[in-house]
């Protein structure tokens, strides 16, 4: 620390020049002081704001396209049924029938893919059961529909599970709440969808991707919380919060990095956008 | 406190050579200061992120098949005796914490999702009447008893089941060990389930210290 300089002058007194600690300065380059012991109680703020914050994440679905109005329903050739540029994968779910219900097939209950070469697949009334044969030919529409306990992710094959960070490097957190939003308008509405979200330190893996069932492969142990969500439409989107569910409170701790991944489980039926988004905010005390 | 020295040298001035309190001292070595009766609000974090640490424990049970009943205790041995009751640690040696989440993994595979447990804390590592897979009965133990965590229904992934409990019949806690960093932990299943061989169980404690 620098010391004070002053000068004496005969017949005019001494003058300083400079002191030791003028400013704010590290705490090496400080004098050192002790609160009076009679201090009275300090005002302080019960919560720095900066220490809140509310980092976004945006997944978005595939672009494909999500329905068809001309898919060809054979009875005799199968794959029963041919959507040019299909972009179905086994184990996602449609809801037929637009127009022409072939027989067999009830119109308005959700249907489960399977068997998919190409732009031909089958279709059966449960997840892994038979395939159904057509009692009748034509062309029908049909729309892929995510059904309770499906993943939502990039892909129906390959998912990036999105992540948003918190303030500190290996810091700890508390998420009391996180919103949801998704982009969707127009006639589809998701006024009442409902959505789990998990939390994780790091990415898991699944075994299945979009619009199939939520079965994560790996990541067990870097699963951090779970958070239940759901949705109320407004004009130009849904959304929605949700809070921890199995506790009242958490307190986390990264063990490296900043990031905190999520995944999307819907809780309901409903049709997808192509291009969806959807946003994740986690409200964050750092 | 010493006082500071300084020099007068005729012609040259005042030197100041030493003062009393430079860098951070103790209270007795430091110059008393009053805050400003007009000192505004000083903020202060509610939360210090490097308050939270999230120490995990982990449990190994024996090399058996043997599906659990509810209310047994999952241990690493079947021999009350050789129970070895697993601890994590607080951040600090006779501290405080305040624990409001626990977070529970298992390796299984399979066969664990919708299980409960319930996990008591302890001060002081209890003993047991009987071992895994005998009736959860803690011999001795009753003054070191700490909290109990409640998990309601793991969640089964492909490469294990996890949950989380909060403390049950409270909001809050807030814990003070006399000594010591160690906090005890005792598993009771409250579902049936059948183990794999050594299936582990790694508690992860959310701390506030």
């Amino acid at each position: 620390m620098p010391f004070p300089t002053a000068t004496v002058t005969q017949g005019s007194g001494l003058t300083i020049n400079t002191l030791p600690n003028a400013g704010q300065a590290a705490m090496a380059n400080s004098l050192g002081v002790a609160i009076a012991s009679d201090q009275s109680a300090v005002p302080v703020t019960a919560l720095n704001s900066g220490s809140i914050t509310n980092p976004s994440s945006t997944l978005t679905r595939s672009a494909t396209a999500v329905s068809s109005t001309a898919v060809a329903v054979s009875t005799t050739a199968a794959p029963y049924f041919t959507w040019t540029g299909n972009p179905l994968v086994n184990g996602q779910g449609v809801f037929p029938f637009g127009g022409f219900v072939p027989g067999n097939f009830t119109a308005g209950t959700t249907y489960w893919v399977r068997d998919v070469a190409g732009n031909t697949f089958n279709l059966s009334a449960t997840l892994g059961g038979p395939a159904i044969v057509p009692g009748s030919v034509g062309t029908t529409s049909i729309t892929l529909e995510y059904k309770p306990n499906d993943l939502i992710a990039s892909s129906a094959t390959a998912p990036a599970v999105p992540s948003f960070a918190i303030a500190t490097s290996a810091g700890g957190v508390i998420i009391p709440r996180v919103r949801l939003s998704t982009n969707s308008v127009g006639v589809i509405t998701w006024n009442n969808a409902m959505f789990s979200i998990n939390l994780w330190s790091g990415a898991p893996t699944y075994a299945g991707g979009d619009a199939r069932l939520y079965a994560p492969a790996t990541g067990s142990a870097s699963w951090l919380a779970n958070f239940l969500v759901t949705l109320t439409q407004f004009g130009d989107g849904a959304a929605g919060f949700g809070q921890l569910t199995g506790a009242n409170q958490m307190a986390l701790k990264l063990a490296a990095g900043t990031a905190v991944f999520w995944d999307l489980q819907i809780l309901s039926f409903m049709q997808p956008n192509p291009s969806q988004t959807f946003t994740l905010t986690a409200e964050c005390l750092n | 406190m010493a006082f500071p020295t300084a020099t007068v040298t005729q012609g040259s001035g005042l030197t100041i050579n030493t003062l009393p309190n430079a860098g951070q001292a103790a209270m007795a070595n430091s110059l008393g200061v009053a805050i400003a009766s007009d000192q505004s609000a000083v903020p202060v974090t509610a939360l210090s992120s490097s308050a939270i640490t999230n120490p995990t424990s982990m449990l190994t049970r024996p090399a058996n098949v043997t599906a659990y009943a509810t209310g047994q205790l999952v241990a690493n041995n079947t021999t009350a005796g050789s129970v070895v009751v697993p601890s994590f640690v607080i951040a600090t040696s006779a501290g405080g914490a305040i624990i409001p989440r626990l977070r529970l993994l298992t390796n299984a595979s399979t066969g664990w999702n919708g299980v409960n447990f319930s996990i008591n804390l302890w001060r002081a590592a209890p003993t047991y009447t009987n071992g895994d897979g005998g009736a959860y009965s803690p011999a001795t133990g009753s003054a070191g008893w700490l909290a109990n965590f409640l998990i309601s229904g793991m969640t089964q992934f492909g490469d294990g089941a996890v949950g989380s409990g909060s403390i049950a019949t409270a909001n809050e806690m807030t814990i003070k060990l006399p000594s010591g960093t160690a906090i005890f932990w005792g598993l009771q299943i409250l579902s049936t389930a059948t183990p794999i061989s050594g299936q582990t169980f790694t508690l992860t404690a959310e701390l506030l210290n």
